[in-house]
């Protein structure tokens, strides 16, 4: 089997999996008009594709993102700079050493959107960094086509260390699919802090997979603010004993769009910790839809697994849905979850205000506040990068 | 405690045991409008009534299992080996001596008259698909209280029931509720009227004696204005090769300033399908408190909700499981928010035993035209052995205007210097674990009546036998 091979058996797949619906509990709180088979279809219709408006914001961080070693403009990869550490190849370069992991990686998709993105296996890169060393690698996804897939793997060797900094933007117009892997051997470490932005009209879908061998270690801050639905899943596959997780998020989100997040954190093996904690600002009428699952194999005992969901609603149209599912079946094992939603506390703002600072600015600060900690363990340079 | 170490041998002797089936009315195995036809005639019903349960049962037939997100389980009943009415008399009895010695020794055995001399107001047996015995206090009568089966309430008061009866749980709310309305025969019917207060519970006691019988009790409860109630049932049957459906129906209706209290405790056998829908609306300032304690069964989905439509209404519900070996206990809670200033508490605690599997399964829902809602949720799980399993499925739905939602949940095993304290000072392993089970569930238990949590406390020691050693 080689690429050709999997993207092929990835469209007749395609062809098969039903568009995403109601009864599929992790849909269940999407927004269907724009992830069902009438929001997708004037996408994959390509004689009439959605127009979106230019959008200053987009563009301009696409400018102040002049110094990335790498780029995936509609799966194409643009190497830029390889950091000394590491190797970055395209698939098809890649795929004769890696053949079995990537036909693993590919044929794990399970929905019409990440199958999608399987039809392309030969785009995207692969990243390997070599063991022991330790390598910074800042790196940007541009989705311009109206409909775009990316993918990208990133193999972290034996007590190798990366610090990734990604930038993805979806431009007006635009579905864009991408897929990405992250397998850790043994003592690997990722510190991972990545910003994401989609235009008006457009559709901005992507799933994320972690494998974390025995003793790895993730710290991993996401930021994601849009005028357009988004649609982020993140899978972590906790593989080995003594691996650290800590993922969080902060979504803001605006006018009348919905920000949906789903994750799983999976426990096959015991003695490991994870952290998940999502946080989202909702104003105007935009929703959020996040559904969590914390998986914990019979095998897995001795596991510290936490997940937390909070969102700040800052007008009476927003609303806030949420999903934290345990799934326990080990019975030595410290799990728990947690979720609320409120307002903007009145007594802050009325401090505030009491001190001069207008309204908006006062609720801006309280976003801010409430945003800060997503970042707060990742190293210096690379919040700054992020944010 | 270790995986292998799960075998149990739950006294069950209160419960498991069976008198012969003579019925005088039985519509046969399998479900079809034949059946419907047969009950309601049987039953001597309005032609709105059977109307209501051929619509329901069109429901029923179009609807799938839920099985999309609900235990696959559900697949192994066969709707075609059920029998959906069995009945020995349509006479209703007021005196213990007028009720037929097998089916009077039958609730003796489960204390029933006893506990109505100490402590009821009112009690309503039901032994398969008809109330047996249903008796009320005198004094209550006067202050025009009704406390009858769904039967009588039905022909002797329709404007009840024309107006509130299937509007809380409408037909096609579920395929279990639709199957209810079609073949549904007993349950209780209780009025209270404005202002009046009952000191002292009502009962309902339901049995099942028949095996591969389905038992579909309807209640509707009315609390009128200012009026204020609190109604019990408790629930067994043998145990049987064939599975057994226990498919209830349960409505509330909390008008201005009503409270209503309703307690469950079930210890169905191990075969038994027990899938209950029980809703309450509550108006303005209204309160519904749900204390549910599910301990029997195969698998139990069952999720009591308040609908909170009057401004102020409050919900609550109280929920213990106990999940032993091939039990499944899919139990939860739904607080639906549709007015202002309405609060409601949901606090759920599971254990699991053996390879006994506790789900909680929930929805809080705010609608974006309310303000100053509050919902507080909690949720904890104690996982006794290796192979236990234990869920959380919430859902948490918050829009408007200053609402908060606060939900949490945490699962652990028993702490293990608690068990190293008690077993100092002498206790054996399988008390000290049973104590500390019982600690873990006694802020809830609390919640029920006295007599109730005695036994409860005493069921729980039962469920723990075998589960260490």
């Amino acid at each position: 089997m080689d690429l050709s091979d999997i993207s092929n058996a990835a469209k007749k797949a395609f062809a098969d999996i039903e568009f995403p619906h109601r009864k599929d509990e992790y849909w269940r709180f999407a927004n269907l008009k724009a992830w069902g088979v009438d929001g997708l279809l004037p996408f994959f219709a390509s004689s009439q594709p959605p127009k979106g408006q230019p959008c200053q914001k987009a563009r301009l961080i696409k400018e102040g993102l002049g110094g990335v070693a790498l780029t995936l403009s509609d799966g194409r990869p643009g190497i830029l700079k390889v950091p000394e550490g590491a190797q970055i190849m395209t698939m098809g370069q890649a795929y004769a050493a890696n053949a079995r992991r990537l036909q693993e990686f590919f044929m794990s998709a399970t929905g019409k959107l990440d199958m999608f993105e399987a039809t392309r296996a030969g785009d995207g890169v692969f990243v390997c960094i070599e063991e022991g060393a330790s390598v910074e690698l800042d790196m940007a996804v541009f989705s311009n086509a109206h409909i775009s897939a990316a993918g990208a793997y990133f193999l972290l060797k034996k007590n190798s260390k990366l610090r990734l900094n990604k930038t993805s933007i979806t431009f007006g117009g635009s579905l864009s699919s991408s897929r990405f892997g992250f397998e850790l051997e043994e003592g690997a470490s990722l510190e991972y802090a990545q910003a994401k932005f989609s235009d008006r009209a457009a559709l901005m879908f992507e799933r994320e997979d972690f494998y974390l061998g025995d003793s790895s270690s993730v710290v991993d801050a996401m930021s994601q603010e849009g005028l357009a639905d988004s649609r982020s899943e993140r899978n972590f596959n906790i593989l080995g004993r003594g691996v650290s997780l800590d993922s969080r998020a902060f979504i803001k989100a605006s006018g009348d769009t919905v920000a949906d997040l789903r994750t799983k954190q999976i426990h096959r093996v015991g003695s490991s910790k994870s952290n998940l904690a999502v946080k989202a600002a909702l104003d105007d009428s935009s929703a959020l839809a996040f559904t969590g699952l914390v998986d914990v194999c019979e095998q897995a005992q001795k596991t510290q697994a936490y997940q937390s969901c909070r969102a700040l609603l800052l007008n009476r149209d927003a609303l806030a849905q949420a999903s934290p599912i345990l799934e326990i079946c080990a019975n030595d094992v410290e799990c728990s979850h947690g979720c609320a939603v409120a307002e903007p506390d009145a007594e802050e703002l009325f401090y505030m205000r009491q001190r001069g600072l207008p309204l908006d600015i006062a609720r801006e600060m309280i976003v801010e506040s409430f945003a800060a900690t997503t970042f707060a363990l990742l190293p210096d340079g690379l919040k700054l990068r992020a944010l | 405690m270790q995986q292998g170490q799960d075998t149990f041998d739950v006294d069950r002797s209160a419960g498991d045991f069976k008198y012969a089936e003579d019925y005088a009315y039985d519509a046969g195995v399998g479900l079809n409008e034949d059946v419907v036809r047969y009950i309601s005639k049987v039953k001597g019903e309005d032609e709105w009534v059977l109307n209501f349960r051929l619509s329901a049962l069109k429901a029923f037939e179009k609807m799938p299992n839920p099985t999309h997100w609900a235990p696959k389980k559900l697949d192994e009943l066969d709707f075609s080996k059920i029998r959906y009415y069995l009945a020995k008399s349509q006479q209703k009895k007021r005196s213990w001596d007028e009720v037929p010695d097998d089916v009077k020794q039958t609730f003796e055995r489960l204390g029933v008259p006893e506990q109505e001399r100490a402590f009821l107001a009112g009690v309503d047996a039901q032994f398969d698909s008809e109330s047996a015995y249903t008796n009320m206090k005198e004094h209550l009568a006067k202050d025009g209280v009704i406390f009858c089966d769904s039967t009588e309430g039905m022909r002797r008061y329709p404007e009840f029931f024309k107006k509130y009866f299937g509007k809380v749980i409408p037909i096609s709310d579920s395929k279990y509720s639709a199957l209810n309305s079609a073949v549904f025969s007993g349950g209780s019917f209780v009025y209270v009227p404005k202002g009046v207060k009952l000191k002292q519970p009502l009962q309902a006691y339901f049995r099942i004696n028949a095996e591969s019988f389905g038992q579909f009790e309807r209640t509707l409860i009315i609390a009128d204005e200012g009026a204020e109630l609190m109604y019990m049932e408790g629930c067994t049957a043998p145990r049987f090769e064939t599975g057994t459906l226990h498919s209830g129906v349960v409505e509330l209706v909390a008008l201005k300033g009503a409270k209503i209290q309703y307690v469950t405790v079930q210890n169905w056998s191990d075969n038994v399908f027990n899938l209950v829908t029980q809703r309450g609306m509550a108006e303005e300032d209204a309160q519904i408190r749900w204390v549910d304690c599910n301990i029997g069964s195969g698998i139990t989905m069952k999720y009591p909700a308040v609908i909170l439509k009057g401004a102020r209404a409050r919900g609550e519900v109280v929920s213990i499981a106990l999940a032993t070996t091939k039990q499944h206990q899919d139990t939860g809670a739904k607080m639906i928010h549709l007015a202002s200033g309405t609060t409601s508490n949901i606090t759920s605690k599971s254990v699991s035993i053996g390879s006994g599997r506790a789900s909680y399964r929930g929805l809080v829902y705010m609608a974006k035209n309310t303000s100053g809602c509050k919902n507080n949720t909690v949720c904890d799980a104690l996982l006794i052995n290796a192979n236990s399993r234990t869920d959380t499925y919430p859902a948490v739905v918050c829009g408007g205007e200053n609402n908060s939602v606060q939900h949490e949940a945490s699962v652990s095993k028993i702490n293990e210097e608690q068990i190293f304290y008690m077993r100092q000072r002498g206790l054996s392993e399988q008390e000290a674990v049973s104590l500390s089970v019982n600690g873990f569930v006694n802020d809830l238990v609390k919640e029920f009546p006295m007599e109730y949590s005695v036994e409860l406390r005493r069921l729980i020691d039962l469920q723990m036998e075998g589960s260490v050693g």
